[in-house]
């Protein structure tokens, strides 16, 4: 779905514009003079609303229909008087846009729709000035009107920002009419506006430049100031243009002099001047930037680059300054007028990728929902709490419809309510629609969908957390982590045996929690490894390679019971010995075969394993057992707990040939997100894990 | 016909006079006040510097201090500013709670059991987002009722019993409904399953209340001869007690004249027995009303002419309303309309009796919830960015088929982003590609409104839901069924 979008920055001063169609940006040229920033300017003339360079062009001959720099009157919400009537800037701001939308619609050939409008940063999220933008991008004819604070756009400008890390802070000073630094964290999709402070230095520093030229150059300005009708404002318009003009010349000359009218005596701006009059505005920008990344917690450490925008960041003395007092290299773009549109444009490139998935839908979860009369309705109160079960018949809710008519929605069948949808006098559509758990009969009736399988000829182990499964091989050749939800592989470890194989090997937590992998060999040489860092954390031999292998977490000792060596009567007797896995030291040696009830915490299995004979979904709704069929065979079942109902039952799967007529021992447990059902099936020869969606 | 309901009681609430009747199933019956036995109830209050007195209670005791006397606080709802009554101030919503507090105890004492829902009328002038709506349903709330309905008054007037012939379907009703405090109009037609209103009309400020109270101008200036005196004896300021007590006087004597002018051509009463007889015609009463009565006359009318219903095509206006006893009022509609009068027994209990039957008339309240033969499941999305994400457009329609991946919706965050929404296969699934990769589920008709705010933090992030069927194979062929049932098909 290629979309065109409009990008556009409505400046102060200058407003610029970028038509974006798939990764295709093309910057609007302004129609008369051919460049890519347009003067924001308005003229009312008897035809309506004349924007851009037209408009500068109209200001002479009737300046009193002039607006310079609409957008400010949106920032204080004001209107203005012109001549005989009134405009807000509102107004004026949408005709711009009107007039920007005809000029996309020329380039692209047809109707743009789509809108991203950069606002000032200062609209911070919930002012209503927000709200206001968004109606002035739709009664401009936008039906999507997307808006992005300049700052953000400025950071994502593809001249600074193309090389930046996802994460990375970016201090972007923005020397417009006002001046203000902002911290953006650049993130794709996610990045953000973290903090922002202003100052009105930009239009003060104009004001002053103004002010010296009326003060030097009192003695012909004043009398064109006050000519009677439309000539004084006239004046007073060519001298801001003039001061405008010879502060931007002041950018590659350090002295400029120049007439305001062919008739006038010079007047002479030096580049020592300017940099005394911006001096202070400069000092305050550069606290703004330490004040605002201190108030995120931040230090100019952690900035990745400042970057500086605006028409002001032109003045000469900017640089050095903020170079010297933010300890960091600036990045200047190429036209700093344009970064926000190109930001802007960069960030609606992207629109098809702000795209949010469905969640995944649950087996246990239908949607309950309820048409309502006439089509609306404000709901009342809702009678089941979240989380709470109903029967059939029972008022789950109750709404207020239009004419005033009170409604209790009951449900057919019984279920459990999960979500308050809307809130208590929230108003509800054609339809109310919520989430509720199916009751047992329908979870009976169609099985829940098997997401994964896995199989090893070995074990596995579910971690404490319940969400990674770890197999161990039966040889020990390798230990693999999986995360359940993904079926992902995120790590795998190789022991190291030298030139021989193990017997036997299996997976433990030590005392700290740390996975372990236990292996031995025929010889009865056993080997311990920390999973996570590879390392052999120690080695010991015993006197012959062992029948069975116990662990004892809690105190991290291990038990090897060894075959026929001690000889009592005419029988032969088991040997264990008792060794502590931190020191590989011997500990004790016994032919007791009462020794494990002298030392009752040695298992076969780690203990940590979360998979048990009976497990429960965390909500506390389902049970999951491992029983047996009338024949013995192995089986898994599931019961809503309410209910007592069995609402989903699966056998043992066929064991091999290799091990027929064995019972697999089983073993269950739900995923820490309570979203996957798991059952472990252990043969002699093989282990399997499935997985069912909840 | 509603025995969902349980017992509800109705309440017409009037500025002056209100009245109640207690609906279970098919069984009315209207509610008497306990003191009078009557069943208008005064729409007064009186605080005693303990309690609050209501109804006829309170008019008693209105002579004792004048100042701890309330009536027509109906009229005050809209702004609800404390009023001083007595040693203390009320709201008018606390004066409306008390009312109906006093119907409802005394509605349970006749049941014998709680009623915890009310139907209360108002006049049709509560628009749609009229505040007063509100504060009605909050007064009833207060008063002890747990569910509150609304219903215009001549909706319910539509629905009163009316002696003589019944009209036949078709025919178009006007209602004229003159009470003490508003005057409200409905033009109806008679259906075969009830009344069907076309419209309704009202006037805020125009009662018999209005009539009464220029009579009472009359009177004192009529009488000035002999009054002047009675007030310059018993009022020392303007404000005071007795001044106020002489003030209830005149507008009790000047109401009570009124009505007895409704069966008698001319009166003669006595204020008190030691002044003159006051002496006052029905041609001079209608005089009186008259600017009052034109108003509604037009009000009518221009519900009509806004119905593009000639009045000739009226089968007959019904009077309502206490104020429409007067026989000037009967003249100016015969005058301005020339269509048959039909009256109901008691106007001034057609609303009440008329809400109770439309109560019995007006349909169950339950909804059961709706169930798909075949499974669906919840399709919810959770939105980045926090609270207040806003709905800008669908971009499928309910029934619509779409591929999986497709765009289903725009939502603006509160950041201002724009956001899209769409539904995925089951990427997690391992072995291979997931079955519903190459479904195209349906859409249910099952959505939320165009700007609805989304509201819900879950996680960090938003959640929406609706539902859509559940993808997968087995469901290819009762889909490919729909899609032929719907014609749509898209992507």
């Amino acid at each position: 779905m290629t979309e065109p979008i409009l990008a556009v920055d409505v400046g102060t001063s200058g407003t610029s514009a970028a038509l974006i169609v798939g990764d295709q940006t093309t910057l609007l040229k302004e129609p008369l003079t051919g460049g890519l920033v347009w003067p924001s300017a308005v003229c009312v003339d008897d035809n309506g609303f004349v924007v851009g360079t037209a408009a500068e062009r109209r200001k002479r001959s009737v300046p009193r229909r002039y607006i310079d720099g609409p957008r400010r009157a949106v920032d204080a919400q004001a209107a203005m008087r012109l001549e005989d009537r009134e405009v807000t800037g509102n107004e004026a701001v949408a005709s711009y846009l009107i007039e920007l939308g005809r000029e996309a619609q020329r380039v692209y050939g047809g109707q743009v729709w789509r809108l991203t409008l950069a606002i000032p940063a200062s609209y911070l999220p919930g002012d209503p000035r927000r709200d206001v933008m968004v109606g002035i991008g739709e009664a401009a004819g936008f039906s999507d009107v997307e808006l992005i604070p300049d700052a953000v756009a400025a950071a994502l400008d593809p001249h600074t920002s193309a090389d930046l890390r996802h994460g990375s802070l970016v201090l972007v000073c923005d020397l417009g009419a006002n001046w203000t630094a902002s911290l953006v964290r650049v993130a794709g999709n996610d990045s953000m506006l973290l903090a922002t402070e202003s100052s009105t230095a930009g239009h003060d520093l104009e004001a002053l430049l103004i002010k010296d030229l009326r003060t030097e150059g009192r003695a012909w300005l004043e009398p064109l100031l006050a000519a009677p009708g439309d000539g004084g404002l006239r004046a007073y318009y060519e001298a801001i243009d003039f001061v405008r003009r010879l502060k931007h010349q002041l950018g590659d000359s350090l002295e400029v002099e120049d007439h305001l009218t062919p008739l006038t005596p010079p007047y002479k701006l030096s580049r020592r001047w300017l940099e005394a009059f911006a001096e202070p505005a400069v000092q305050a920008l550069v606290n703004s930037a330490h004040a605002i990344v201190g108030s995120v917690g931040a230090t100019l450490a952690d900035i990745s680059t400042v970057v500086l925008t605006g028409g002001a960041s032109r003045l000469p003395m900017v640089e050095p300054a903020l170079t010297q007092s933010l300890g960091h290299m600036l990045r200047h773009a190429p036209e700093p007028e344009l970064a926000v549109v190109r930001g802007a444009a960069q960030w609606s490139a992207n629109a098809d990728s702000r795209s949010v998935t469905a969640d995944a839908p649950s087996w246990r979860i239908e949607p309950i929902s309820w048409d309502i009369p006439g089509g609306d309705a404000k709901l009342l109160r809702w009678n089941i709490n979240e989380g709470q079960a109903f029967h059939q018949g029972t008022v789950v809710a109750e709404v207020r419809t239009g004419d005033e008519r009170v409604y209790q929605l009951t449900a057919t069948h019984a279920g459990a309510l999960l979500r308050h949808t809307v809130p208590a006098g929230g108003q509800v559509g054609t339809t109310l629609v919520t989430a509720a758990t199916r009751d047992a009969a329908a979870l009976a009736a169609d099985p829940p969908t098997q997401k994964l399988q896995l199989r090893t000829n070995g074990s596995w182990l579910l971690t404490p957390d319940r969400q990674v499964l770890v197999e161990c091989d039966t040889a020990g050749r390798h230990v693999r982590s999986f995360v359940i939800s993904t079926g992902e592989l995120i790590g795998e470890f190789r022991p190291d045996f030298g030139a021989g194989t193990a017997q036997g090997a299996r997976i433990f937590f030590d005392p700290e929690g740390r996975l372990s992998l236990i292996a031995w060999d025929t010889e009865g040489t056993f080997s311990v490894w920390d999973v996570e860092t590879g390392k052999l954390s120690t080695r010991f031999r015993d006197s012959a390679g062992p029948v069975r292998v116990l662990v004892d977490e809690p105190s991290w000792r291990l038990a090897a019971e060894a075959d026929g060596k001690v000889q009592v009567g005419r029988y032969r007797r088991g040997v264990t010995t008792l060794w502590d896995l931190r020191t590989g030291e011997r500990l004790e040696r016994t032919g007791d075969e009462t020794w494990e009830q002298r030392n009752p915490g040695f298992r076969m299995r780690s203990p940590t394993d979360s998979f048990n004979t009976e497990s429960y979904s965390p909500d506390g709704r389902l049970r999951a057992t491992a029983t047996s069929d009338l024949d013995g065979s192995g089986v898994l079942s599931l019961q809503d707990i309410e209910s007592s109902l069995e609402v989903f039952r699966v056998q043992a799967p066929a064991a091999t040939p290799e091990a027929e007529g064995f019972v697999p021992r089983l073993l269950t447990s739900f995923t820490a997100d309570g979203k996957l059902l798991l059952a472990n099936w252990d043969y002699a020869d093989r282990s399997l894990v499935d997985a069912w969606e909840m | 016909m509603n025995p969902d309901l349980g017992p509800v009681l109705a309440i017409d609430f009037g500025t002056t006079t209100s009245s109640a009747a207690l609906v279970d199933g098919e069984e009315i019956r209207l509610l008497p006040e306990p003191v009078s036995g009557g069943y208008a109830w005064p729409s007064a209050v009186y605080w005693d510097g303990e309690r609050m007195l209501v109804g006829t209670l309170a008019e008693r005791r209105k002579r004792a201090d004048p100042n701890s006397y309330a009536v027509e606080f109906k009229r005050g709802l809209k702004g609800d500013r404390p009023m001083p009554q007595g040693d203390r101030s009320f709201r008018p919503i606390e004066q409306a709670a008390s009312v109906l507090t006093a119907l409802r105890m005394e509605a349970e004492r006749m049941h014998g059991s709680q009623i915890s829902r009310a139907l209360v009328t108002v006049p049709a002038s509560y628009g749609p987002d009229d505040i007063r709506r509100l504060q009605m349903i909050a007064a009833a709330e207060a008063a002890g009722f747990s569910t509150v309905e609304l219903l215009p008054e001549p909706v319910a007037a539509a629905y009163a019993p009316i002696p003589g012939p019944t009209f036949l379907p078709g025919e178009l009703i006007l209602i004229y409904d003159l009470g003490g405090g508003t005057f409200d109009t409905a033009l109806m037609r008679v259906g075969a399953e009830g009344p069907e209103v076309l419209g309704h009309d009202a006037i805020d400020d125009c009662g018999g209340r209005n009539i009464d109270a220029l009579l009472a101008h009359r009177i004192q200036a009529d009488g000035e001869e002999w009054l002047a005196p009675l007030i310059a004896s018993v009022v020392t300021a303007p404000g005071t007690p007795a001044a106020l007590r002489l003030s209830m006087a005149l507008a009790d004597f000047a109401q009570r004249i009124k009505h007895q002018l409704s069966d008698a051509e001319s009166v003669e009463d006595y204020l008190m027995p030691t002044t003159p007889a006051y002496e006052l015609d029905r041609s001079q009463l209608a005089l009186l009303a008259e600017a009052v009565l034109e108003r509604t006359v037009k009000c009518s009318a221009d519900l009509m002419a806004r119905l593009k219903v000639h009045p000739d095509n009226v089968s007959a206006i019904l009077l309502v309303g206490g104020g429409s006893r007067m026989p000037a009022a009967a003249e100016a509609l015969n005058k301005a309309f020339n269509r048959p009068l039909r009256r109901v027994d008691e106007p001034e209990l057609a609303t009440v009796q008329g809400a109770a039957r439309w109560l019995t008339r007006s349909g169950p309240r339950i909804i059961t919830s709706t169930t798909e033969a075949s499974r669906t499941v919840p399709l919810s999305f959770s939105l980045p960015g926090g609270t207040g994400a806003q709905l800008l457009r669908w971009f499928v329609a309910p029934g619509d088929t779409y591929p999986v991946g497709w765009p289903l919706a725009r939502v603006r965050l509160p950041s201002g982003a724009l956001w899209g929404t769409h539904r995925s296969g089951h990427p997690l699934s391992r072995s291979g590609a997931s079955r519903s990769m190459r479904d195209a589920p349906i859409m249910e008709g099952r959505l939320p409104r165009h700007g609805t705010r989304l509201d819900r933090r879950e996680h960090g992030g938003t959640r929406v839901l609706f539902r859509a069927p559940r993808g997968t194979g087995s469901d290819a062929g009762r889909q490919a069924e729909r899609q032929r049932r719907l014609g749509v098909r898209r992507g």
